[in-house]
């Protein structure tokens, strides 16, 4: 069931690529064109090396900020813990169109804190617009990915090898190296593999960055064979997201062979509880401290202050007086237009009560799945991350006609339902990761233990394994949600008049005319997050307690 | 082909006879009216609340970007799922595209009769505003009487001021058809001038933009200084709002587009579809839409639509053809060459 809902967009995309047309088109015949076309063209590979450089310059910023960030977070004393944390996810609630666009308002060469650089410094010692540029600002706002994972695997594990180590004099740094690190290391792969995939998908960034000096990466080179040829060429569309599938698997299989005895990694034993932080004192914290801020000044304060500038005035650059320009009129025009305001609700309704089914959904795959160890549980793996590696404007037209061409399917096109199926899809490899990698750390004693005592599969899944793993639940959960809000192909073709949702829609206002209703969207969609992941952590932090 | 286009244009014209008041009334029976649209909502809206407003059938307006309008339509039509009534877009090509693949009904009213004839086709397509290609620049950096009025002299200037190099901005034929559509007419309605304006573009380090408020932002901001091939409309409504950037068009030659509407030919409401095709092409749809920026492309009283325009935009302005000639921009063969020499001359 699972393998079809999943295979599904991925066949028909299979089967578009050895077509010379549209597959619904009369006129399609089956032939290796499209392929030739794009395996003998400059371009794709040029876009290919591009991606290449950009996606792992991209890993090797996030995985340590984000893993350093996480050992911080779960192990230490550290104050404002629960502000910080909100904080920290921060850039993943913007969809990588509005988090490019936030720097070019503050750092971009009119950028205002480019301004004023140059008033004291003279010229100014970055450039945004580069491929540099782009994976610094890519890998600045992939932390959060990383320290989801990882720090959800870290406050699963008991403290007392840490403390031990502490104990001994290790320093901190040497605990997470030589401690905590090594424990976590499914959570560390499986952020990795995350964060590559990420970087062959990201659109928005190197779009707003790249694109107009010409630098550009395989998501971009799809973008282009849409337009390129006319009438969009689905069947060229379709063989680089199967290049980008082929490239997909051997990183699963590589993920799997690491991680091939995960019983090293479990800690949650018979015995044991979770145990307090560790204390950092007073220059630890300071320094600690001065880590989190400096990065969550670039990452967070940014971009951020970039789009909420935005929102609020029509004119900005060199020579303009923000001041003056000031006004609540791109919000009143945005509150003027139904279709904007039926968004806000909707996108609320998919992420909150969406996500929520969602991750219901993926507990009960991953349950079923995490004991099993016969052929089904390794095709799993491999099945999951296969929407991820779709791009997102290919994801979108898969599920229009999907939902188009499937018979059952046709009559909840057009509602809620039909964008929630599609998320699923797509969340599905973030979501199942996570509670997979907490499931990981639940030694099967426990279980044994309940079934001994005459306790039902389910009984003892309910009863013993999900109470262990909640905090990777609310993790899991809030992380689809922020998914959902900030999703923005997949819904493309999908929502119609009534079922408006931000993300596709704020792509959508910035084709035309001005960007202004989009700023105004882009920061509504921020403050709805913030207060909903408030709410989440609080959730969680009490399970936690 | 020839013989049921026009049995369809005479069965159009019997049906255009019968009385509005009933047209109205099938309508008001079907409740509701759904567009497929590519217009920003601001442009869009205040013609539809007038049209519910006065009728009391419900607009739902899909939003839409060119190309994921076209795969929708097409796609929608395969499956046999036709979702929308009037299909309105601004990439004139694609329009012309699904019209020839037989996506568009033929409909003939008083309305639509009443267009001149360069802003319909067959009576099928119709123009319902024309937006003129044209440039921005960013006022802070420029100076209003700087900037030349005619292909030779802006040449000259992209070529010769310190303040455009490197800040230059175009539209991207390649990656987008909207920008195509642009920089392809003027190639083919004034090759020598537009070939050597794109030389100098590219020599100055023209840096290219997907979307139409991309590159306007850029303008606004300053990160750039000169906008060329732009939705003139566009930049008209931006001036309007934001005194750093004002739209410009040459004297000697000035292109518009035509923003095109059809009646689907399965439309699931073909009373109602034609019921707002009408008020989208009367005098009181069109003016509405030409207060909210999008010029009209019928003309009022004693006054034709490009003479409207002239008082607008100052020059004279020349509507791109309507009629199989654009089926030209989705040749792959001409539309590849046009991109490779595009490139070039701007130096990708």
């Amino acid at each position: 069931m699972l393998a079809v809902v999943i295979l599904a967009p991925v066949l028909l995309v299979l089967y578009q690529s050895v077509l010379d047309g549209a597959f619904f088109s009369e006129h399609a015949h089956l032939s290796l064109d499209a392929y030739r076309y794009v395996l003998s063209d400059p371009d794709f590979y040029s876009a290919l090396k591009t991606t290449a450089i950009f996606t792992a310059g991209m890993v090797l910023i996030s995985l340590p900020l984000g893993a350093v960030l996480a050992f911080l977070m779960t192990r230490f004393d550290m104050r404002f813990k629960a502000v910080l944390e909100i904080l920290i996810l921060m850039p993943m609630f913007l969809s990588s169109l509005i988090l490019a666009f936030g720097y070019v308002v503050t750092i971009g060469p009119q950028g205002f804190l480019t301004i004023a650089w140059r008033a004291f410094f003279g010229k100014e010692i970055w450039n945004v617009y580069s491929l540099a540029g782009m994976t610094v600002v890519a890998g600045l706002s992939h932390v959060p990915h990383v320290y989801l994972y990882v720090s959800s695997a870290m406050s699963n594990l008991p403290t007392e090898l840490e403390e031990a180590a502490q104990t001994c004099g290790s320093s901190p740094w040497r605990v997470l190296v030589d401690v905590t690190l090594p424990l976590v290391t499914p959570a560390l792969v499986f952020a990795t593999m995350l964060n590559v995939l990420l970087g062959v998908e990201v659109f928005g960034i190197p779009l707003i960055l790249g694109d107009p000096q010409g630098i550009t990466v395989l998501t971009t080179y799809i973008y282009k064979l849409s337009t390129m040829m006319g009438t969009p060429s689905y069947e060229l569309m379709a063989v680089v997201a199967v290049c980008l599938l082929f490239m997909t698997l051997p990183m699963v299989w590589l993920q799997r062979r690491l991680l091939r005895r995960s019983q090293r990694f479990a800690v949650v034993g018979g015995k044991g509880a979770r145990a307090s932080s560790l204390s950092l004192g007073v220059r630890g914290q300071m320094l600690a401290m001065s880590i989190i801020c400096g990065w969550l000044l670039v990452s967070v304060v940014l971009p951020i202050s970039g789009i909420a500038i935005r929102a609020f005035v029509t004119a900005w650059g060199a020579g303009t007086d923000l001041w003056q320009q000031v006004s609540l009129q791109s919000f009143r025009d945005v509150l003027a237009t139904p279709a904007l305001v039926r968004s806000i609700g909707n996108t609320i309704l998919l992420s909150v009560g969406g996500g929520g089914i969602a991750v219901a959904v993926y507990l009960m795959i991953a349950l079923a799945s995490h004991r099993n160890r016969s052929r089904s549980a390794v095709v799993l793996d491999y099945l999951v991350l296969l929407p991820r590696a779709l791009p997102g404007i290919i994801v979108g037209l898969a599920f229009l006609w999907l939902f188009l061409f499937v018979p059952f399917l046709a009559p909840i096109r057009g509602t809620l339902l039909c964008i929630l199926l599609a998320y699923m899809v797509v969340g599905l490899s973030y979501g199942l990761r996570i509670i997979q990698s907490t499931l990981l750390q639940v030694s099967p004693e426990l279980e044994e233990a309940a079934r001994v005592a005459g306790a039902s599969i389910g009984r003892a899944w309910m009863d013993v394994v999900v109470p262990i793993i909640r905090p990777g639940l609310v993790g899991a959960f809030v992380l689809i949600m922020i998914v959902f809000i900030r999703e923005y192909s997949t819904g493309l073709y999908l929502m119609g008049s009534g079922t408006e949702i931000v993300g596709p829609l704020i792509i959508t206002l910035t084709q035309s005319g001005d960007l202004n209703p989009g700023a105004v969207l882009a920061l509504l969609n921020i403050l709805m997050i913030v207060a909903a992941l408030g709410l989440a952590l609080r959730l969680g932090a009490r399970i936690r307690d | 082909m020839g013989a049921a286009a026009c049995t369809g244009l005479l069965t159009a014209k019997a049906r255009a006879q019968s009385s509005p008041s009933a047209l109205i009334k099938t309508a008001q029976t079907e409740g509701k009216v759904v567009v497929y649209s590519t217009t920003d909502s601001q442009y869009s809206q205040p013609m539809f609340k007038a049209f519910t407003r006065k009728f009391g059938v419900v607009v739902e307006e899909n939003a839409l970007a060119t190309s994921n309008l076209y795969s929708l339509v097409i796609s929608e039509a395969a499956a046999n799922q036709v979702g929308s009534d009037v299909v309105w877009s601004a990439a004139t090509d694609l329009q012309m595209a699904l019209q020839v693949a037989g996506h568009a009904q033929v409909y003939v009213s008083e309305e639509t009769s009443a267009l001149p004839d360069w802003a319909r086709y067959r009576d099928a397509l119709f123009a319902t505003s024309i937006e003129p290609v044209g440039f921005a620049y960013n006022t802070r950096t420029l100076q209003v009487d700087e900037v030349p009025h005619t292909y030779a002299d802006l040449i000259r200037f992209v070529s010769e001021s310190p303040k455009l190099q490197g800040r230059v901005a175009t539209t991207d034929a390649e990656k987008s058809g909207l920008a195509y559509m642009l920089h392809a007419n003027d190639a083919k309605r004034h090759p020598q001038a537009y070939w050597k304006l794109a030389a100098a573009i590219g020599k100055a380090g023209a840096k290219t933009y997907v979307s139409s408020a991309n590159v306007m932002e850029s303008v606004t901001s300053g990160e750039n200084v000169l906008a060329t091939h732009v939705n003139g409309s566009y930049a008209l409504e931006i001036q309007a709002k934001n005194p750093n950037l004002r739209a410009h068009f040459l004297s000697d030659f000035t292109a518009c587009l035509l923003r095109v509407s059809f009646i689907n030919v399965r439309a699931p409401r073909p009373n109602a579809a034609k019921l707002l095709q009408d008020f989208m092409l009367s005098h009181e749809g069109q003016s509405i839409l030409a207060a909210n920026g999008l010029p009209a492309a019928r003309g009022g009283e004693g006054s034709s639509p490009l003479r409207k325009l002239k008082d607008i935009t100052g020059v004279e302005v020349e509507p791109i053809k309507l009629d199989e000639t654009l089926l030209e921009n989705i040749d792959k063969g001409k539309r590849l060459a046009f991109v490779r020499d595009w490139k070039k001359a701007i130096g990708r």
